[in-house]
């Protein structure tokens, strides 16, 4: 199991690795920040002046060599809009996207779970279909769109929470309801489909075939084989969370994490600023990947050793 | 301890000698007349097993025998009022001592009680997260509805009838800790757990090796004369149906083809597919003959020919085999043919 | 399995006159007519049956068929025409007039003729993404599977990376680079969903290689090339054409992402996405410019998912029966 976590905490490492260094290659090769800074008709001087500020007159490798090492000792640049460290705006901005990302996952669980048993125990009757059509709604709809339609709904009209900020716990509720649905709808899908496959594993229709009833074969037996696909699936939506719904949702809620940083600073042509937002987002999904694999690991013995 | 048998039973030799429907109504435990069960595909409704009529008795071991695909597990499944998504019910009655299985509350009360069903491939049919234990205390105090102390003594009981040494210790076994002889010994008794009167046994000795094979048989065997249950044994293999078996019915794509006492169909087998089935059956007795496989493909199940389903593999083929399905008629009192080329003597 | 029994889930098989096709089947096939004719009667018995399907096909038609003929569709206003004295009317039933159906939009433009025209933007950029996706994807995916060896290593591993790094957030840079436009959006989306194509085109090539292997060194005449272009491409077309529909309504949905976050298509054209963009700083007492819009978005994405889900169906269906009718213990 040690040498096992190990392995899969290098390789982890290695994808952060080429990630980041994706992402100076982004930055550095195809667009060059002192330019992108300014306006557009800055004169020469100034983007000249600008470029010998931020050190980019030096050699590549050796502003590499120094991304690198600022990354690994935490430092993430200098941010040309607020003028102070990137890493100080990004630890300032992370709990709430993290909390955020709690809330959704919380949200998403709480309806997947019962959708996806109910619909795989009532396989291709009328609740499967009626859960079908739930997911489907809901993986179509923009979920920025559904983050609008909440706040005309519950907050405008009804007036029940705040409509957009980080204002007490209620505030919570509503962004991680637009994220969450979409993500359930999937979810649901996908738990459904691995009772159903489960279900049709020898040992649950040996189950079956000695009196025990479909749902208590799904929640006694087949549910907790199929307990690491559910970690799996779960992962993939936090990802998925991770790189998409949080700038979107953030920006419908002026919510202040990770996301709505990564947006300000386009808007801001802080070059630096994003590439320390994405860089950030990236690791947080490269994290979750190395969790999903470590929680399947715990939860069920048979899953391989890789 | 065991369960009593509802009617006088009958000496073995009468219950060997009857075969099909003629056989005395009143000791008739399982009745199955017409059932049709059918899968949705894209080419059409495939019929799983197709207008099938069998039945069995108290105390008598049945052999269904027939290839891959035949519908044999269907079968089984279907006597238990089971069948797996996308197929379904589409006629015909599965009766077990007269109640109705294809009532799911029914059913769900015989299941596991009265007619237990093991199944091919130990390896994957015990749930593989659960002990040895966890899963027979489960059915005992859930299907057998004892309680205390009693459950693990039943526990223990039931693994000692199957052959297990050591049962105690045991019971704390994975299922992947145990060899595949094993695995088949606990299945047996999960599914003797409940005093079953009727144990379906789907392919029950594949994927063993041959030695297991003749002890897992062995097993059963011994089992169901001590227990009195009755046995209706689902296999491709007319070896295990003639060390196991007092009758045999043989299935091709989803029918009875041939149904007679087992001494009758080795001597002289009816049916084109059931002499065919037996020359490709190695034997000890008569080693000069050669072996002979059967000639042609294994069925597309979602394209049968109009006629008799066997007709394109069939040598003896005639006219009328192409045009429509032959029915299973009485050629002699203990022998039903499906077969145009097998009339009935003038009676 | 393989190709020559008729199952195989493809859209134009050349599969009866085979010269591949074991002679034994014949037998067995009743009423064989052409592959092609057979397999598309199949498709049309198979989506008359499923509800979600022929709604999938008709909710897709309709937006193909708007985002087409969209500017002739008469009795429809300008979707360009501004209107101060307009703004922000309500729909017809809120106290609305039928000038403007729909209502109309923070410049008085009519909000339905804008709707119209928006379609046309969301399914030209979807069908740019997807259609460069599955270009690039496919042939990295058909070197990786025909080669092998190192070129399968490289191609596999950069897709596994690919999968790790988030392609919208490398988006977010390129938008910062170059400056908003659909053009980053549709490189964006097509970056982030190559691998998808690559990956399925790959497994395929690859399992064919090795079953096609055993069955040319049985015959002669045929080389291998030949029966990759004529067994290959079937099989590829009909997974091709699923993975296109799937990854068509993530990409419309990505589209509008984008364009609500300013990023993608920019004002005087429309785009649904964009359309939230302003219609969001009126939801307290302008609901309809954001409500349609996005109904807009979701009709359009869920008919395409709805076509998917029933194209995916038909296509699982061959490998279901197997299941079904091969495993005794199920």
């Amino acid at each position: 199991m040690l040498r096992w976590l190990i392995r899969r905490v290098i390789a982890a490492a290695l994808v952060v690795f080429v990630v980041t260094s994706l992402v100076f290659v982004l930055t550095h090769v195809f667009t060059d920040p002192a330019a992108v800074s300014l306006p557009l008709e800055a004169s020469e001087e100034l983007r000249e002046a600008r470029r010998e500020q931020l050190g980019l007159k030096r050699p590549l490798i050796e502003q590499y060599g120094e991304f690198a090492f600022g990354l690994v000792t935490g430092d993430l640049g200098e941010s040309f809009w607020q003028q102070r460290p990137a890493s100080e705006i990004v630890r300032e901005r992370l709990p709430a996207t993290l909390k955020l990302v709690g809330g959704s996952v919380v949200v998403t669980v709480i309806l997947a779970v019962p959708l996806g048993m109910l619909a795989a125990w009532r396989e291709r009757k009328f609740p499967d279909h009626a859960v079908l059509g739930f997911s489907m709604a809901f993986i179509s709809a923009p979920p920025f769109w559904i983050g609008y339609l909440l706040i005309i709904v519950f907050a405008v009209q009804l007036d029940w929470v705040p409509t957009f900020g980080s204002r007490g716990w209620t505030s919570i509720i509503l962004p991680s309801v637009a994220v969450g649905l979409a993500s359930a709808g999937r979810l649901a899908q996908m738990i459904r489909r691995a009772i159903v496959e489960e279900l049709r594993q020898p040992y649950a229709v040996t189950a079956q075939s000695r009196g025990f009833s479909r749902s208590y074969t799904i929640t006694h037996h087949v549910f907790r084989n199929v307990a690491s696909n559910f970690v799996t699936f779960t992962g993939w939506e936090m990802t998925r969370m991770f790189t998409g719904y949080t700038v979107v949702i953030e920006v419908v809620f002026s919510w202040p994490g990770v996301g709505l940083m990564a947006f300000n600073a386009i808007e801001q042509k802080d070059l630096i600023l994003l590439q320390a937002g994405v860089v950030v987002l990236a690791g947080l999904v490269v994290f979750t990947n190395l969790a999903i694999d470590v929680l399947r690991r715990t939860i069920d013995p048979r899953v391989e050793l890789r | 301890m065991t369960a009593a048998a509802p009617a006088p039973t009958p000496a073995p030799e009468t219950v060997a000698a009857s075969a099909g429907p003629a056989d005395d109504a009143s000791n008739r435990l399982l009745e199955i007349a017409d059932l049709t069960v059918g899968f949705p595909t894209r080419d059409g409704t495939v019929h799983g097993v197709d207008r099938l009529t069998l039945n069995v008795g108290s105390h008598e071991r049945l052999g269904v025998v027939g290839e891959s695909g035949s519908g044999k597990s269907v079968m089984g499944l279907a006597i238990l009022g089971m069948v797996l998504p996308p197929g379904r019910f589409m006629g015909g009655s599965v009766r077990w001592k007269g109640q109705n299985m294809l009532d799911p509350a029914v059913a769900e009360r015989v299941r596991g009680r009265e007619v237990a069903m093991i199944f091919q491939d130990p390896m994957v049919s015990l749930n593989p997260l659960k002990t040895v234990g966890a899963q027979l205390r489960e059915l005992l105090r859930r299907r057998a509805g004892l309680r205390g102390r009693a459950v693990r003594a039943r526990c223990i009981e039931l693994l000692d009838m199957v052959g297990i040494a050591n049962p105690a210790e045991r019971l704390r076994a994975y299922a992947f800790e145990l060899s595949g002889g094993m695995r088949q010994r606990v299945m047996i008794a999960t599914a003797l757990a409940c005093n079953p009167e009727l144990l379906i046994a789907d392919e029950p000795t594949t994927g063993l090796d041959v030695t297991i094979q003749d002890q897992v048989l062995t097993l059963l065997h011994d089992l169901s004369t001590e227990l009195g249950v009755s046995v209706l044994m689902i296999t491709h293999d007319l070896g295990v149906v003639a060390q196991f078996c007092d009758r045999v019915q043989v299935m091709y794509a989803g029918r009875i083809v041939e149904r007679a006492p087992i001494a009758d169909v080795f001597a002289e087998p009816q049916h084109p597919y059931s002499l065919g089935l037996l020359r490709s059956v190695p034997r000890v007795d008569r080693d000069d003959e050669e072996l002979e496989g059967i000639p042609g493909e294994p069925l597309d199940r979602a394209r049968l020919p109009s006629g008799c389903a066997f007709e394109p593999r069939c040598p003896e083929s005639g006219d009328r085999c192409g045009q429509a399905p032959p029915d299973l008629a009485k050629i002699t009192d203990r022998r039903w043919v499906a077969c145009f080329n097998r009339s009935a003597p003038p009676s | 399995m393989s190709p020559p029994t008729g199952k195989t889930p493809a859209v134009n098989p050349p599969t009866v006159t085979d010269p591949a096709a074991p002679a034994t089947h014949s037998g067995l096939d009743p009423g064989a007519d052409s592959g092609e004719a057979r397999t598309l009667a199949d498709l049309r018995r198979h989506l008359l049956k499923s509800k979600a399907g022929m709604a999938g096909v008709a909710i897709t038609g309709l937006f193909a068929l708007t985002a087409i003929v969209g500017p002739w569709i008469p009795f429809i206003a300008d979707p360009a025409q501004q209107s101060l004295p307009d703004r922000l009317k309500p729909p017809v039933g809120w106290g609305g007039t039928w000038a403007h159906p729909l209502g109309t939009d923070q410049l008085g433009r009519d909000l339905l003729a804008r709707l119209i025209d928006g379609a046309r933007i969301s399914l030209l950029v979807g069908l740019a993404a997807v259609g460069l996706a599955a270009l690039i994807g496919t042939l990295l995916g058909l070197v990786a599977g025909y080669f092998g060896g190192w070129a399968d290593t490289v191609i596999s591993s950069v897709a596994d990376v690919q999968m790790a790094f988030p392609g919208v957030l490398a988006g977010l840079i390129f938008v910062l680079a170059f400056g908003p436009s659909v053009w980053i959006v549709i490189a964006v989306i097509a970056m982030s969903g190559w691998m998808v194509f690559t990956r399925v085109t790959r497994s395929l090539v690859f399992t064919l290689r090795t079953s096609l292997f055993v069955e040319a060194s049985e015959m002669s005449g045929a080389g291998s090339p030949r029966i990759m272009r004529r067994h290959l491409l079937p099989n590829l077309v009909s997974s091709l054409i699923t993975l296109i529909v799937l990854e068509l309504a993530a990409a419309i949905l990505s589209e509008s992402a984008f364009s609500f976050l300013g990023f993608g298509v920019q004002p005087p054209q429309s785009s649904w996405g964009l359309m939230i963009e302003q219609g969001r700083d009126y939801i307290t007492h302008a609901w309809w410019v954001v409500t349609f819009a996005g109904m807009a978005i979701a009709v359009a994405v869920l008919g395409v998912n709805l076509l998917s889900l029933w194209l995916q169906s038909f296509n699982d269906v061959a490998e279901r029966e197997q299941i079904i009718l091969d495993r005794p213990g199920m």
